[in-house]
């Protein structure tokens, strides 16, 4: 029987999201029972100025977070008080329903009817059908940086203006989530055929209408008054005039410029030290708080002759104590695996990521490391990325708990790009860095342990592996499917242990008193915006 | 005179080849291209895509290819396009260098200043408390980073109350918004360079102060002001001038930071951002801006010996 897509109750979405437990992250301030109200200003910070507005050019943040006010997805993540940071609830968007085949090769969508461009030329307000759909996902599988998400897809077609139709060659349970990716705004036919230059021309579906860019100054939008959306008392979203996006590179700068009210909701880096100082000086703030959405790994390459002996390498990870490493350092949060725990559903279950990674046994250890051979260590080069201060204290935090079983870490500080670049040639023996945003299970484990795959540092080439995660994407089942990414994550652990997963943060988002509806979630592109509102 | 300018031009152009080379070699060594920038955050990229990216962008050329693919392009009066933007780099560069210009000139008048009026007084005071309070005072802000110096501006502003606005606005369109967002970061980066001319100012108005045509224009009965402002400092000015050319290149390295703090969209930032992007066509004309300006500036120095002393104007010519 082919499955159709119910949008779930919001009862059962509060359930579902209780159960996420230590993951769940609600703002202090209530704001369900107040009324929202229509008009005003809201202004966000990003530490950096988006280098254009295509979508298929680049996978940077300061690019998506952009667009996700303009444009729309087929399916969308659901956002609101009751979903907790790291769920996915796949909800309805350009889609308003769907249905998935019995066999899993044929996904069918049906769009609304009532979406229309935004009235910017040439597409001016034209009405929005299957064809942009169809030309959207055709440009990205050929070409787009986000075409890895449509790999599973074996054909697009569009039956009528209103259906859209996907066949997989394969099933791939993965494929909704990959349709709400936030790379996977849907564009007009007009952004293909070289009716306006994407890199510079926004136009969408979205709650808001991109007006103005400015470098280093600030990108601008208006209320689209022909935005779809309505909140669940049926009113017009969203309920805002404008939203204004404002690039602050400097740290400081960026907290002083929300202490003065000038930035009315956080984005980026922030520890419980400033967050405290910006706490005493803004009544009311609303302190929301989640686990971070990327976590710390350390990869150790097995071309380097004591890495290449497994024994070594769960030497080091029963070397290092996370859990204080974690709460010193940073404050809060919780110990990373080999899917980031911000994955509430998919990571393994606390305890055990505690037990295997969050326990530290350096007696073991020192045992592991003389029956391979090493009982007096060795000396290796430990480059660490550059992310920030923190992430400097905690390779250095390493470095200590490693020579407490007489290894030596010789700290490299590498920026960014250079570090990934030496992960990318495997020219490294230890890299520690931070990984990017991934929303599924599968977005690890597929690009950190698939021959060739961009994450596979340490070259990880394990048969029994790779058919286990091409296993998974296959079952419809949610609890099997669950149960089948723990055993994986048990296999990676146990035979591995290439990629150390290090601490996932705590992620701090405050917001002025005077914003309600705001709901940070996993996914870029500020989701829970059309539904934000003010209070003066 | 005219000769004289036409060489140190001609050297000018010299240098700025030979950084242009520099640069673009060094630039290509370090690990790390645009190409992992871009595609950063991805999960699901293969390599494939990565090597096609990077052969749209021309990566794949041996560095002599594109070296002269840019040299060429430069030649003709084109920078090339930003890999990060895809926009033309010489529109970003005319878009930033307006506030960088605003900064630096406004630092180097502040600076000027302030640190040969202090120099003057100091020489004027010596050996008293004010001589002292202005040593110790020029001492610590050679040695205070333009970065602290710009964060506790920041900090302290912030601390009283009062805060920069935001965004960044142009003079042209807000003119008093401008002046508050350029004017502290100016102050920031002015106070090194008021420092260092207030040491050199002191202890060249003390030597030339002591000269034999000072006594005679004392002796002529020159009054104490004259003596000081039209015979003292025009003669103490040489080495102060050398001075301010050298310090104005130090402040335009100081804007990459400065910028940064009080978030002003000018050269610096284009410049660190472009670093951290690997964005080569971007840094290639950003450094090559700033040794244009700095070899425009020292030119500009060395002719300014001429007009202040008629001596090296008349050797010269």
């Amino acid at each position: 029987m082919t499955r159709h897509f119910t949008p779930p109750t919001r009862a059962a979405r509060f359930a579902r999201s209780l159960l996420a437990g230590a993951l769940l992250a609600l703002p202090l301030a209530a704001t369900a029972q107040e009324t929202p109200q229509y008009g005003g200003l809201v202004r966000i910070n990003v530490h950096a100025d988006a280098p254009n507005f295509d979508p298929l050019a680049s996978t940077e943040f300061a690019v998506h977070s952009r667009l996700g006010l303009a444009l729309s997805q087929l399916v969308a993540w659901g956002t609101g008080p009751d979903i907790a940071y790291g769920e996915f609830v796949p909800t309805p968007s350009l889609a308003e329903s769907w249905e998935i085949s019995d066999d899993g090769l044929t996904y069918t969508f049906h769009l609304r009817h009532d979406v229309v461009w935004q009235d910017v030329a040439p597409v001016s307000g034209r009405g929005f059908t299957s064809a942009d759909v169809v030309a959207t996902y055709e440009a990205m599988r050929a070409g787009g940086v986000q075409g890895g998400l449509l790999s599973a897809v074996d054909t697009i077609t569009a039956p009528d203006d209103y259906t859209v139709v996907l066949t997989l060659s394969s099933p791939n349970v993965v494929l909704l989530q990959n349709l709400a990716h936030q790379n996977m705004w849907i564009l007009p036919t007009e952004a293909f055929d070289g009716g306006y230059d994407r890199n510079t021309t926004v136009i969408g579906t979205g709650p808001f209408i991109l007006t103005g860019d400015e470098a280093g100054v600030a990108t601008t939008y208006v209320r689209n008054p022909t935005y779809f959306g309505h909140d669940a008392a049926g009113n017009q979203l969203p309920y805002l005039d404008a939203v204004e996006i404002t690039p602050i590179r400097d740290l400081n700068a960026r907290i002083i410029a929300f202490r003065s009210g000038q930035i009315d909701i956080w984005f980026g880096p922030l520890n419980l030290t400033q967050m405290a100082q910006i706490q005493a000086q803004v009544p009311g703030l609303q302190d929301i708080q989640t686990i971070s959405n990327t976590q710390t790994e350390m990869y150790l390459n097995p071309a380097f002759e004591p890495f290449s002996d497994i024994r070594v390498r769960q030497a080091i990870n029963m070397a290092i104590d996370r859990m204080a490493m974690g709460e010193v350092i940073r404050g809060g949060g919780a110990v990373g695996g080999v899917v980031g725990p911000a994955l509430s559903t998919q990571t393994l279950p606390d305890d055990e990521r505690i037990a295997l990674y969050g326990t530290p046994n350096p007696e073991r250890a020192r045992e592991l490391l003389a029956e391979a051979g090493y009982p007096d260590g060795f000396t290796f080069q430990f480059t660490l990325l550059n992310y920030g201060e923190e992430m400097v204290r905690e390779g250095e935090w390493i470095q200590q708990d490693l020579a407490d079983i007489g290894i030596t870490a010789e700290i490299n500080i590498v920026d960014r790009a250079a570090g990934m670049a030496l992960g990318r040639e495997g020219n490294f023996e230890a890299l520690y860095m931070v990984m990017s945003p991934f929303a599924e299970a599968d977005e690890y484990l597929s690009t950190h342990y698939i021959p060739g795959a961009i994450r596979n540092y340490a070259g990880v080439d394990d048969p029994e592996l790779t058919a286990m995660i091409e296993e998974q994407r296959t079952i419809g089942d949610p609890a099997a499917r669950q149960a089948m990414l723990w055993d994986i994550q048990r296999y990676i652990a146990e035979n591995v242990q290439t990629t150390l997963p290090g601490w996932a943060s705590l992620l701090l988002h405050p917001a002025h008193a005077r914003v309600h509806g705001w709901h940070p979630m996993m996914t870029q592109g500020f989701p829970s915006l059309r539904e934000v509102w003010v209070s003066e | 005179m005219l000769t004289f300018a036409l060489r140190r031009a001609v050297l000018g152009v010299i240098v700025l080849m030979a950084v242009s080379v520099m640069l673009f070699v060094a630039i290509r060594f370090v690990p790390g291209d645009i190409v992992n920038q871009q595609l950063s955050e991805a999960g699901a990229v293969t390599p494939e895509l990565l090597a096609q990216k990077r052969a749209e962008m021309g990566l794949d050329q041996p560095v002599l290819t594109q070296f002269a693919h840019w040299a060429a392009g430069v030649l003709h009066g084109d920078l090339g396009n930003s890999l990060w933007t895809g926009r033309p780099v010489s529109d970003q560069i005319r878009t930033a260098i307006v506030p960088t210009l605003q900064l630096s000139i406004l630092a180097i008048a502040f600076g000027s200043v302030l640190g040969i009026g202090a120099g003057v007084a100091a020489s004027l005071w010596i050996g008293t408390p004010g001589d002292v309070a202005l040593r110790m005072a020029s001492t610590v802000f050679l040695a205070v980073p333009q970065l602290w110096l710009g964060l506790l501006t920041l900090s302290g502003l912030a601390a009283i109350g009062y805060y920069i606005p935001l965004p960044y606005r142009p003079f042209t369109t807000e003119p008093w918004a401008n002046v508050q967002q350029v004017i502290f970061p100016a102050l920031a980066l002015s106070l090194g360079v008021a420092a260092a001319l207030s040491r050199l100012t002191r202890s060249a108005m003390l030597e030339v102060t002591g000269a034999d045509f000072i006594r005679a224009a004392r002796a002529r009965g020159v009054t104490p002001g004259g003596i000081y402002v039209r015979h003292g400092l025009k003669n103490a000015l040489i080495p102060v001038i050398t001075l301010l050319g050298t310090q104005f290149g130090n402040l335009l390295s100081g804007t990459v930071i400065i910028e940064r703090i009080f978030n002003i969209p000018g050269l610096g930032n284009l410049l660190f951002e472009s670093v951290d992007n690997r964005d080569y066509p971007t840094i290639q004309a950003a450094v090559l801006t700033y040794g244009f300006i700095t070899i425009v500036v020292n030119l500009l120095v060395d002719l300014s010996y001429g007009a202040v002393d008629p001596r090296i104007r008349e050797a010269r010519s």
